[in-house]
């Protein structure tokens, strides 16, 4: 059973996709790096917060991380180089200059600026930093990348990576909706509470971006029902793993397979995602903790079956010889996109054709 | 050599997975830090969650009350603390080193008791007596001085932990750090004035009826202008 179960998943963690789907998450995720340092450095806010007291910060820091402590702690000049770099990493991962080790500095450069103050921390701080990590796990340049470039002479080869690196970003997304839906326990929050949570939050001004406390009064109804939705959407959202691995195990047939095979889950979850990180974008300001995790919708799909394989096909189209590279990559991707149009024997003899046409395997 | 290496390395990225999968999971846990902080307990937020469940669960048949029901959730997360740092011993300093912390309390329980920070300067006005002088208040277009920094994201986390739990060293390095600021950039200032004005927000009834918060000042820090310079 034991055994049985290991090699499943060693066979499941074999799997390779083409690199469009990691690409468009790195290329996300380098730009919310990007964003989330300069922001900091622009307004002079970095001055503020994660300088030392003694050097004109608002409080008194610990020394931080490892490359900030090596930079002679938090101070103004060390905070400046660090963003410098920073910045420049981040842009590297973005147009996928560089390879892992660009992901691997970006990831070392964000621990050591955001950590420096622990008191400021955001969600979204452990967010990027995690993407970046997976991003350096995952080989995100062998497309859509400078990288590509240079090695292939095409922007966008359809070179194949390994999926793991994806699903553990999945993970992440889901274990993150999850347990703060159920860190919710605020009376509030609850239907004892009246689900009256969202209407105190626009109450008070923490995070509201303007006045919005009397239209939440005119509307509360209207925020008891987003208020429900937001904390049962939470709570289920580990439940979508169950669906992938029905969708997964799709051959041994089923009933509730088939409805998953039929029905894609995850566009549902989707949709209330991204109404709700809309939400939080038009009325609340917390950061771009809804761009780093709507980032991390785009690792929902595999290249094969995204909503967007379209638009990327066209836009690889236009990317010199890539057409018949990406009919590689798109074929050779394993999962049920590909299995549902040829079945998943055919599937894999034409990605194996194409790849020998290809001559592209990145590893 | 290359050979075996191919032939262990799938497992190895099994192994890898599943610690990571291990990491996340179990440092998303409510952590023994976050939980063993007694001042976050006892604010008037928490303390009127701890009644509303407190009378939730008289309804159901339990005798308890919002004191006895936080004392006995407190003991229980001190046990749990205990656990949650042996289990999170293996996975703390990987998730460290690569950036893969976890810790997900995000709008755990909406802050109805709120803690504006108001900045005042002491000024000579025209008929040469001193008054106070509203310099900034959160989210006000009249009171704006400083709006860029304090808007910023980072810094509403920092204003909205003094609602959640005072740190009073944290505070007065911020009340300081305003102080000092105000009095620079406004050299005609005798003195600038930080306080934390905490109220409880109103009902959806109350706010439709156009009613008006009321709150109190508390932790008020004065600098004066010759002392600070």
């Amino acid at each position: 059973m034991i055994r049985r179960a290991w090699a499943a998943l060693v066979a499941a963690l074999s799997v390779r996709e083409a690199a469009s789907g990691l690409a468009l998450f790195r290329i996300a995720a380098g730009a919310v790096t990007l964003y989330a340092i300069a922001s900091m450095a622009v307004g002079g806010i970095d001055a503020a917060l994660w300088v030392d007291a003694a050097e004109g910060g608002m409080l008194s820091l610990p020394e931080g991380r490892w490359l900030l402590r090596w930079m002679g702690g938090p101070t103004q000049a060390a905070i400046t180089r660090l963003e410098i770099a920073g910045v420049l990493a981040a842009a590297a991962v973005m147009v996928g200059a560089g390879g892992r080790v660009t992901m691997l500095l970006a990831g070392q450069l964000y621990l050591a600026l955001s950590t420096a103050n622990p008191r400021v921390m955001g969600g979204y701080d452990a967010l990027i930093s995690g993407a970046l990590w997976l991003l350096f796990l995952s080989g995100s340049t062998a497309s859509w990348s400078v990288d590509a470039r240079l090695r292939t002479g095409s922007w966008a080869p359809a070179a194949m990576i390994p999926a793991w690196p994806r699903y553990l970003a999945i993970f992440q997304l889901l274990v993150v909706y999850g347990t703060t839906g159920v860190n919710k326990l605020g009376f509030p929050w609850t239907p004892a509470g009246g689900f009256s949570a969202l209407y105190w939050v626009f109450q008070e001004p923490t995070w509201r971006r303007f006045e919005t406390g009397w239209w939440a009064a005119w509307l509360y109804p209207l925020t008891q029902v987003a208020t429900a939705i937001t904390w049962f959407w939470e709570i289920g959202a580990p439940l979508l793993l169950v669906f992938f691995y029905l969708r997964a195990t799709g051959e041994r047939g089923g009933r509730l397979r088939a409805l998953c095979r039929r029905v894609d889950l995850r566009a549902w979850f989707a949709a209330i995602g991204v109404l709700l990180h809309v939400g939080i974008l038009a009325l609340l300001n917390v950061g771009p903790f809804s761009w780093i995790s709507l980032s991390y919708y785009l690792c929902l799909w595999s290249p094969a079956e995204a909503p967007w394989r379209g638009w990327v096909a066209r836009a690889e189209g236009r990317g010199g010889s890539a057409g018949p590279q990406l009919v590689a990559g798109l074929a050779a991707d394993r999962h049920e996109g590909a299995a549902d149009q040829h079945g998943e024997a055919d599937a894999e003899r034409d990605a194996a054709r194409a790849r020998e046409r290809a001559g592209v395997d990145a590893e | 050599m290359r050979t075996r290496l191919r032939r262990w390395w799938p497992h190895a990225r099994a192994a890898f997975f599943i610690y990571h999968v291990m990491a996340v999971v179990i440092l998303s846990l409510p952590s023994a830090g976050a939980l063993q902080n007694r001042s976050t307990w006892v604010t008037r937020n928490a303390t009127a969650d701890f009644e509303a469940w407190a009378g939730t669960l008289r309804r159901l048949g339990v005798d308890t009350d919002g004191p006895r029901l936080r004392e006995r959730l407190w003991g229980l997360a001190g046990e749990w603390a205990a656990i949650q740092r042996a289990i999170s011993r293996p996975f703390a300093g990987y998730a460290a080193t690569v950036g893969a912390e976890q810790g997900w309390m995000m709008f755990a329980t909406p802050q109805r008791h709120p803690a504006e920070l108001h900045v005042d300067l002491l000024v000579v006005n025209a008929r040469g007596e001193e008054e106070w002088r509203p310099l900034f208040r959160p989210r006000s277009d009249e009171f704006v001085w400083m709006r860029w920094l304090f808007d910023h994201n980072r810094v509403r986390k920092l204003m909205g932990r003094f609602a959640r739990g005072m740190n009073r060293p944290v505070y007065d390095s911020v009340a300081r750090f305003c102080g000092r600021r105000a009095l620079a950039e406004h050299p005609g200032a005798r003195a600038a004035r930080v306080r934390l004005y905490r109220y409880a927000t109103l009902p959806p009834a109350a706010v439709r009826a156009g009613a008006a918060t009321r709150g109190e000042y508390e932790e008020e820090r004065i600098f004066r202008a010759e002392e600070a310079r």
